[in-house]
């Protein structure tokens, strides 16, 4: 089956600029994939989608979107491609509804009842002024606009910012939706959990190159092997040494006596040896998903 | 490109209006006192003359001030429409496809299936809208007033005149335009640089009657090849205006070929 999305040694080198900002990019996204692209701020993200919407164009290589050529094929790939940016911008002084009559006219929808779904599904304010509404609305605004014409293929970069978890939840409902629908997903986050949750697959982009890919199953099978942290309280001396030499765990002493364990892998080894001593307290403390997700962006570096 | 041009003139209507009304109220206050003028021009024209011949030069391109051509030149055409016209196409070349880059909003346009040339057609489109329509305000009240206080003038000639005055700010609008749809300047550059040109140009073509060596470089300005007087008078070769008209549909086809290849800031 065709790629949706195929990107071949996509470079972008700023005018000006001493470092690539995309360094041969490949990959590949299926139809109905939801591919999620992670990466810190400044890693490339933004370039990469930019490019492929023809806002910018690439140095080297090649891309294509549904087997059009993203330079050559520019407008025609528009017809088919929902496009969220990572600011969203809008005009301040039209209302969400003069807003969506106007992009309408640019892209006729293929049906009212997508818009009208979507307002209703985001509790979108299409009555006040841009201007007037807040950042999670505005976003609300951009989010419709990427989803109303019901495109093949949808390109988000950090869809979710300024939305509160009830829309988050609306807007993970829509992405599932339109992939079941048979759409494709390039989705652009820093957010390693909300990735996890909505794609299929992974990216990770690091100073303009793709450093790694994973199925998210992957991800989550990484996750029975995740570090889990615990602080510790000791009634007399705590047993540092003997915890330092258990493997898989790394320790460190915090001011007040107590020990805060990191555990890699097993459990009960550690476990078996608090046993043994006078615990006064434990405490877990689950690892920050997004701290995981540096971990192994640090060691995939 | 309608819904683009239709969308700018929505946008753009209450700033339209009060340019026409502007230009307008200032076309008539000045004509109303044409009737003073000419009942003094005996005093005046002895005030007139004891004045220093720049003064004269930077005012009119006429040489009898008091005359219907010269008080309309002086007070109106050689000056101060001008400079509205060119201030209101600058703000226009500077801002229409600047104003939505810098905000953002022009990547949810170029995220549409509009080609990034019918795009900025749309965009011209609007902008030459908003200069006809203030220009035919304009001159609709010139051509009142001008009636209505007996200047001696062809009405058709004042028409034209006006048309000369707006087509050269439009010179101006359209290399604002270019620098803009090119990425060479912001759109607060590329309209300081397009008024920096206009405005330059006149003084130099103003005063290159006092000094011999600004005669050459002056032909080298637009400005030297408007002379409002000859409009009203008939005598005024229009391939002047042929000439301005051909700079600004190149001005357009530069801002065209380049902002349809170049990267779009963000």
């Amino acid at each position: 089956m065709n790629a949706a999305i195929s990107l071949n040694g996509l470079s972008k080198v700023y005018a000006g600029a001493a470092e690539p900002a995309l360094r041969g990019v490949s990959l590949a996204i299926a139809p109905g994939e939801i591919y999620g692209f992670l990466g810190p701020n400044g890693a490339g993200k933004s370039t990469c989608i930019r490019t492929l919407m023809g806002f910018i164009r690439p140095t080297a290589g090649k891309a294509s979107i549904l087997g059009l050529d993203i330079v050559k094929d520019s407008v025609a790939i528009k017809r088919r491609v929902g496009y969220l940016a990572g600011e969203v911008a809008l005009y301040q002084d039209m209302t969400g509804r003069q807003l969506m009559d106007y992009l309408s006219a640019l892209q006729p929808l293929k049906s009212a009842n997508c818009l009208r779904r979507l307002v209703e599904d985001f509790q979108a304010e299409m009555n006040r002024p841009v201007r007037e509404l807040s950042k999670g609305n505005r976003q609300k605004l951009g989010i419709i606009q990427a989803f109303a014409h019901q495109p093949e293929v949808l390109i988000l970069d950090e869809p979710t910012g300024g939305l509160d978890p009830l829309m988050q939840e609306v807007f993970y409902d829509l992405v599932a939706t339109a992939s079941g629908d048979g759409a494709s997903v390039f989705f652009s986050s820093h957010n390693l959990s909300e990735v996890q949750r909505v794609c299929r697959r992974i990216g990770f982009i690091k100073n303009g190159r793709l450093v790694a890919e994973h199925p998210v199953n992957r991800q989550e099978a990484g996750a029975k092997t995740a570090r889990q942290r615990f602080i510790v309280s000791f009634d007399g001396p705590a047993p540092y040494f003997q915890i330092k030499n258990l493997p898989g765990v790394k320790v460190s002493r915090q001011n007040s006596g107590d020990l805060t364990i990191e555990v890699v892998g097993e459990l009960a080894p550690l476990l078996k040896l608090l046993g043994q001593c006078r615990v006064k307290r434990l405490t877990s403390r689950e690892q920050d998903i997004e701290s995981e997700f540096l971990n192994l962006y640090q060691e995939e570096s | 490109m309608i819904p683009v041009l239709l969308s700018e003139l929505r946008r753009r209507r209450w700033a339209t209006a009060g340019w026409s009304l502007g230009i307008s109220a200032y076309i008539a206050l000045n004509l109303l006192t044409y009737p003073i003028v000419r009942d003094q021009s005996k005093a005046l024209g002895q005030v007139l003359a004891s004045l220093p011949g720049s003064f004269k030069t930077m005012v009119s391109d006429s040489t009898d001030l008091l005359s219907p051509a010269g008080f309309m030149s002086s007070k109106i055409l050689y000056l101060i429409l001008p400079m509205l016209f060119t201030v209101l196409a600058v703000s226009l070349g500077s801002t229409l496809l600047a104003r939505e880059e810098r905000s953002g909003t022009l990547e949810l346009l170029l995220a549409r299936p509009l080609p990034r040339r019918r795009l900025l057609a749309g965009k011209m489109a609007a902008g030459l809208a908003i200069m006809a329509i203030v220009t035919v305000a304009a001159s609709a009240i010139a051509i009142l007033f001008s009636w209505r206080v007996g200047l001696e003038l062809s009405l058709l000639r004042i028409m034209q005149a006006i048309g000369l005055s707006a087509l050269m700010g439009l010179m101006f609008g359209g290399l604002a335009l270019a620098l803009s749809a090119l990425g060479r300047a912001t759109g607060r550059g590329s309209a300081a640089l397009s008024a920096a040109l206009a405005v330059g140009g006149y003084l130099v073509v103003s005063l290159e009657g006092l000094a011999d060596w600004l005669r050459w470089p002056a032909k080298l300005l637009p400005y030297h090849y408007y002379q409002p007087t000859e409009v009203l008078l008939g005598g005024y070769n229009w391939l002047n205006a042929w000439g301005f008209f051909a700079i600004t549909v190149i001005l357009a086809a530069i801002a065209m070929a380049g902002f349809s290849r170049r990267d779009i800031g963000g």
